[in-house]
């Protein structure tokens, strides 16, 4: 007994001095850290809005956002670390949006993609695609904005980010609403919507009755034989037996899932 | 038993990677280039030592059946501090060390010492041996990042010497090369080691 005490005591003891020495060196070096990443940041963002004097931190939602100001007055709005989903993960882009709604500067702030193929995004060339983008455009692999072969995916993760920081700057500052899903608003009628596949643009038409989905035709497409009717078979009725448009996508045809799904949902929310 | 002996015995007699075998993950891991492989080897020489230190001190403290728990927390406490003040002093070197840091914990090189020596040895020996076996890891972690970086980059400590015309072997660059170098490094290292008659 008195031999367990003296082990914890010991073992207590030692485990004590060590919080503590590492509470202290925490003490010192975490104030370094914050500034050194406060500076990068800020840096980071005059380059993105060069005619900025201050820049203001600024909490919506829970979401972190930056105002950059000149004279006081609110010139652009950032919106770090929007993230759409890539091939190795989360792609994190900093997305710059002007007071119009349009995207002035976007750049991959982290990602985990393939070293020699995904991380073909961080092209600054490629990235000024998005420059002048706003909310009425789609922002879309292979409609606006320029694939690169190889890295469909990583591009794709891009596209997906900064449309969303497009949306979400245009809901917390501008006033736009953002594009939802939200069957019970939707008339009667057919709507057409458009996604983005593996071999371009699908185009489908949505007809909704009594805010139910009753049919999805799709009207236009350039995917893969083969691999294209898994998809076309199992989304639309998956999606009409949901009335949602998040259902799983049908493995080896990934992409005209997701593309299917895209235009249903652009044509219910947008 | 001499303080030098105990010294030079980290260097090559008993150096930890290319005799001993110890801590591999980091060697292979980190030594992409010749100043990565410095970085890691000071790190993990500066931890070596500290924990020497520690539990040499404490060594009629520490019960035995606690032992390994208690080395363990005074290693991890000052991997922590390295990694700490990496980041906030020397962040080019943290960004590209990254996740290696943290894994000094677990290098069971730093490990081996305090169970094997410090917790059995007087302090200046304890000292001697640290330092010596963090100067061999060391030595071992540039000469195979070194290595890997002419032949993957053709340059050395980010100085780049080769003409024009020469193309690095990526491979080396890769985690492939770290397996290939090293296995170089100990094929003359067992070489050295039978014209001096160590074993």
């Amino acid at each position: 007994m008195g031999d367990i005490i003296r082990l914890s005591v010991v073992l207590a003891l030692i485990c004590m001095v060590a919080a503590g020495s590492l509470a202290y060196i925490e003490g010192i070096t975490t104030p370094v850290i914050q500034q050194r990443e406060a500076e990068i940041l800020a840096e980071r963002l005059g380059q993105y809005v060069p005619d900025a004097d201050s820049f203001e931190p600024v909490d919506v939602d829970g979401k972190e956002f930056f105002k950059a100001l000149k004279g006081g007055q609110e010139i652009a709005y950032i919106m770090p670390d929007s993230r759409g989903p890539g091939y190795g993960g989360d792609v994190r882009v900093n997305v710059a949006v002007d007071t119009d709604g349009n995207v002035i500067a976007a750049e991959v702030a982290g990602h985990t993609e393939t070293p020699g193929l995904g991380d073909v995004i961080e092209d600054p060339d490629w990235l000024a695609q998005f420059e002048g983008k706003g909310v009425n455009d789609p922002i879309a692999i292979g409609t606006d904005i320029d694939n690169i072969s190889g890295a469909t995916v990583s591009c794709r993760a891009v596209a997906t980010a900064v449309r969303n920081a497009v949306e979400e700057i245009g809901a917390a500052f501008l006033g736009i609403a953002m594009a939802e899903w939200d069957l019970d608003a939707v008339e009667d009628g057919t709507y057409t919507g458009t996604g983005t596949g593996f071999g371009g643009d699908i185009v489908v038409e949505v007809t909704v009755s009594g805010n139910q989905i009753t049919d999805i035709t799709i009207v236009e497409h350039s995917e893969s034989p083969g691999f294209w009717e898994n998809a076309e078979d199992a989304i639309p009725d998956a999606i009409i037996d949901a009335q949602h448009y998040d259902v799983d996508d049908v493995s080896g045809a990934t992409m005209s899932s997701i593309g299917i799904k895209d235009a249903v949902f652009d044509a219910i929310a947008r | 038993m001499s303080i030098t002996k105990e010294f030079s015995k980290g260097i090559i007699k008993e150096n930890p990677v290319l005799r001993l075998l110890l801590g591999l993950c980091p060697v292979l891991g980190v030594t992409t280039t010749a100043m990565n492989g410095l970085g890691m080897g000071l790190a993990s020489t500066f931890v070596l030592l500290c924990s020497n230190i520690v539990v040499s001190l404490l060594r009629s403290v520490i019960p035995k059946k606690v032992r390994i728990p208690c080395f363990i927390v005074v290693i991890a406490t000052f991997v922590t501090i390295v990694d700490m003040s990496m980041n906030a002093f020397l962040p080019d070197l943290h960004a590209n060390l990254g996740l290696f840091i943290p894994l000094i914990v677990v290098n069971c090189m730093i490990l081996g010492r305090a169970e094997a020596f410090a917790s059995k040895n007087s302090l200046p020996y304890s000292i001697s041996d640290g330092i010596g076996m963090g100067v061999g890891f060391t030595v071992a972690l540039v000469l195979l990042g070194g290595m890997r970086e002419i032949l993957g980059a053709g340059a050395i400590f980010d100085y780049s010497f080769t003409p024009e015309a020469f193309e690095p072997f990526a491979v080396f660059a890769s985690p492939a090369g770290a397996f290939i170098g090293l296995g170089f490094l100990l094929a003359g290292m067992n070489l050295l080691s039978k014209k001096l008659k160590l074993d």
